[in-house]
């Protein structure tokens, strides 16, 4: 009798830990990476490269823009656990310089082409009088991805690090990097096609979100400080006739979201065309990046003077 | 004369000069232990040093002593070498030898030394959070489970950095720090220490720093000097001693971060050629920094405790034989004044095997209970060094 319970139970047993460890090994192979992203066209770039085996983390919530998003403490120690952290560089996530990040899987996405950052002028300076230099608390235009040549570095970037920390996936996901940056080259080049088309005439912008946009496809933009549903106030207004006084001529208004209708119709009456170009830098309601700037340059094209 | 019979006049006899009797024990207990104690703390301390010395497999700091740059890199002693620049760290961790993980261990909260680290340096040493979270902004910190302990500091509670000097009234403030965390116990110096970011031991240093917004018109009084975009501030600008949600956005940093100072990194490579690569690296003349094996560093300083241990355990020896000749002499005048007690068992009835047994059963009884005592006093002893260590070491 005890000779046969102990039998059995050493067979319970070894049955047992047969399927613990066939368990455990079940949750190793089933442990998914994760890279973590500071805005959207990172996360879309991710996306493309690995979203076959990684899981995108993209806290940020919809209805704010990513660049001034301050993550809460939860929210930072889930990036900490993050096999990747990309960040956009250019100064943009400011929180990102002054939170505990793991160094060895953070990756500067634009560090390949920091030397052509674009400084803003107007960042209010100061100096102190223990250090006496003068520094800025700002000051970098940080839409990189705006460029599309700089989107491609940027994409890149994440495929050289993803493919450096998943060894197994490289040859996939640079297979991937080849089909995005297909897209992103075909994007430039119809984005400068179009926007030539507009013979490089002044537009003004609602917002200062497009200094990579306007030096690749040399355009000259002239920026507003406005959002897309605020009131168009005497003061909002008086500042655009102010900048139409000094360009005469200048036809386009480019909004980063769509405006309220009202807004269309005001500006219309002051002898502008609006024209809806999305930085992206959240996710789109609807569609993805590719479709968001397909949509721009068909807004755009829609503009030029041969098609009207 | 029977068994219990000697015991009983040996106990009673011992008991009836009992100062006589203590100081015997404690100075043959004394004269055993102080030699084993020194054996026990020096094994003990040697299984410490190379233990920690082993998780460090490389340790890159500014040229100079070895030793001092590994006793601060792993036993958080003051740091006695000028500054590495943060330019090496880099260097290194771009060279992709394998994990770097930077050292900044020049500041102190009371006693408990401040290191500035990065998250890595919790993977290298085992270190989970055992209660509470991870920092995971400037300003945060996490704590040492004796620190812990000894302070009852909790997640939530603050500590405050100790100036440099307290008669640098224009030095830099200290920083209160927020404790995220307490740290699991793992028995080394960890445990009594407070971890930071590194980007907080700079705030500490004064190289990074928050104050009020000096556009803002409620700051008007602080503002010196306004040209254009430029503002240059009077010394009455506040600056805030907390890092908090609400002043976060306004800490920023001063100067070439590549300069900013480190103590130290430690270098876990990948594998071991990576490991002769970055040797390699570092050996010409021509290199900023050195890139020191701790275990070597700490074999050098435990064969020179080992020496000197040497000699002072002769001495011990010599000590000891003379404080047991004056034990056996103690005992042998002992036994003359006692000539007549032992006529009167002989007298009696008490054979002569019977009184050397009750004299010798008092020695026994003596010099067991010394030995007993040194035995006890050495495994305290040993318990001890692990934490006894640290503290000589500062």
């Amino acid at each position: 009798m005890n000779t046969r319970f102990l039998l059995a139970t050493c067979t319970l047993s070894f049955l047992f830990s047969c399927g613990a460890k066939r368990k455990s090994t079940e949750i190793e192979s089933t442990h998914k990476p994760t890279i973590a992203v500071v805005n959207y066209p990172l996360a879309y770039f991710a996306e493309r490269l690995a979203g076959e085996f990684a899981t995108i983390i993209f806290d940020a919530p919809s209805d704010l823009d990513p660049a001034f998003w301050e993550p809460t403490d939860e929210q930072i120690v889930r990036m900490q656990q993050a096999d990747l952290i990309l960040l956009n560089g250019a100064n943009y996530a400011q929180w990102a310089a002054t939170a505990s990040l793991p160094f060895e899987s953070t990756v500067d996405t634009s560090s390949s082409f920091e030397k052509s950052f674009i400084t803003i002028e107007s960042a209010i300076k100061h100096t102190h009088l223990k250090e006496g230099a003068e520094h800025s608390h700002g000051g970098t235009a940080f839409t990189t991805w705006m460029d599309f040549r700089q989107a491609g570095m940027q994409a890149t970037t994440i495929a050289t690090a993803i493919g450096a920390d998943f060894p197994d996936q490289k040859d996939a996901v640079m297979k991937n990097l080849a089909a995005l940056l297909t897209d992103l080259k075909e994007l430039h080049t119809v984005t400068a096609k179009v926007v030539s088309n507009l013979n490089h005439a002044p537009v003004i912008a609602s917002h200062p979100s497009y200094q990579y946009w306007e030096r690749a496809y040399r355009l000259e933009i002239l920026s507003l400080l406005w959002d897309s549903e605020m009131e168009l106030g005497t003061e909002a207004i008086a500042d655009l006739k102010k900048v139409q006084e000094a360009n005469p001529g200048v036809q386009y208004f480019i909004w980063d979201s769509e405006p309220l209708p009202a807004h269309l119709e005001k500006l219309k009456t002051m002898g502008l065309t609006c024209v809806v170009v999305s930085s992206c830098s959240n996710r789109p309601a609807s569609g993805d990046f590719l479709s968001v700037m397909r949509a721009n340059i068909e807004a755009l094209a829609k503009l030029s003077p041969e098609r009207s | 004369m029977r068994a219990g019979g000697i015991a009983y006049l040996s106990w009673k006899h011992l008991s009836y000069r009992p100062l006589r009797t203590l100081t015997l024990v404690a100075a043959i207990a004394l004269t055993i232990y102080l030699p084993l104690a020194l054996y026990v703390f020096t094994s003990e301390s040697t299984r410490i040093l190379q233990e920690r010395a082993r998780s460090t497999p490389l340790l890159l700091g500014p040229k100079g002593s070895s030793l001092d740059l590994t006793l601060n890199a792993l036993y958080f002693t003051s740091q006695e070498l000028p500054s590495l620049k943060h330019l090496a760290y880099t260097k290194l961790a771009k060279e992709r030898f394998g994990t770097t993980i930077p050292i900044h261990a020049r500041f102190h909260a009371k006693e408990a030394p401040i290191i500035g680290t990065s998250l890595a340096y919790f993977d290298a040493r085992t270190l989970p959070v055992a209660e509470g979270r991870m920092i995971t902004r400037l300003g945060d910190c996490v704590i040492g489970a004796r620190l812990a302990r000894r302070n009852d500091l909790h997640p939530g509670d603050r500590i405050t950095s100790s100036p440099e000097n307290v008669f640098d009234l224009a030095g830099v403030y200290p920083l209160r720090m927020r404790i995220t965390g307490i740290l699991a116990a793992n028995h080394t110096p960890d445990d009594d220490a407070v971890f930071a970011d590194l980007k907080t031991t700079w705030v500490i240093e004064g190289l990074a720093h928050g104050h009020q917004d000096l556009a803002n018109p409620t700051a008007a009084d602080a503002v010196r000097k306004r040209e254009g975009n430029s503002i240059q501030a009077n010394a009455s600008v506040v600056e805030f001693n907390e890092v908090t949600e609400n002043n976060i956005a306004s800490f920023h940093f001063h100067g070439d971060p590549e300069h900013y100072p480190l103590s130290s990194v430690i270098l876990i490579p990948k594998d071991k050629k990576s490991r002769a690569l970055a040797l390699g690296a570092y050996q010409g003349p021509s290199s900023s920094g050195q890139l020191v094996i701790p275990l070597d560093a700490v074999t050098q300083l435990t064969e020179t405790l080992f020496a000197t241990s040497k000699m002072t355990f002769a001495a011990f020896l010599l000590l000891g034989l003379t404080a047991f000749a004056l034990a056996a002499l103690v005992f042998l005048l002992s036994f003359r004044l006692r000539e007549r007690e032992m006529q009167t068992y002989a007298k009696i009835g008490a054979r002569t095997a019977s009184l050397v047994m009750l004299k010798s059963t008092e020695v026994a009884i003596v010099l067991i209970s010394g030995i007993v005592l040194a035995l006890l006093s050495a495994a305290i002893t040993k318990s001890f060094s692990a934490g006894l260590l640290p503290q000589l070491l500062n």
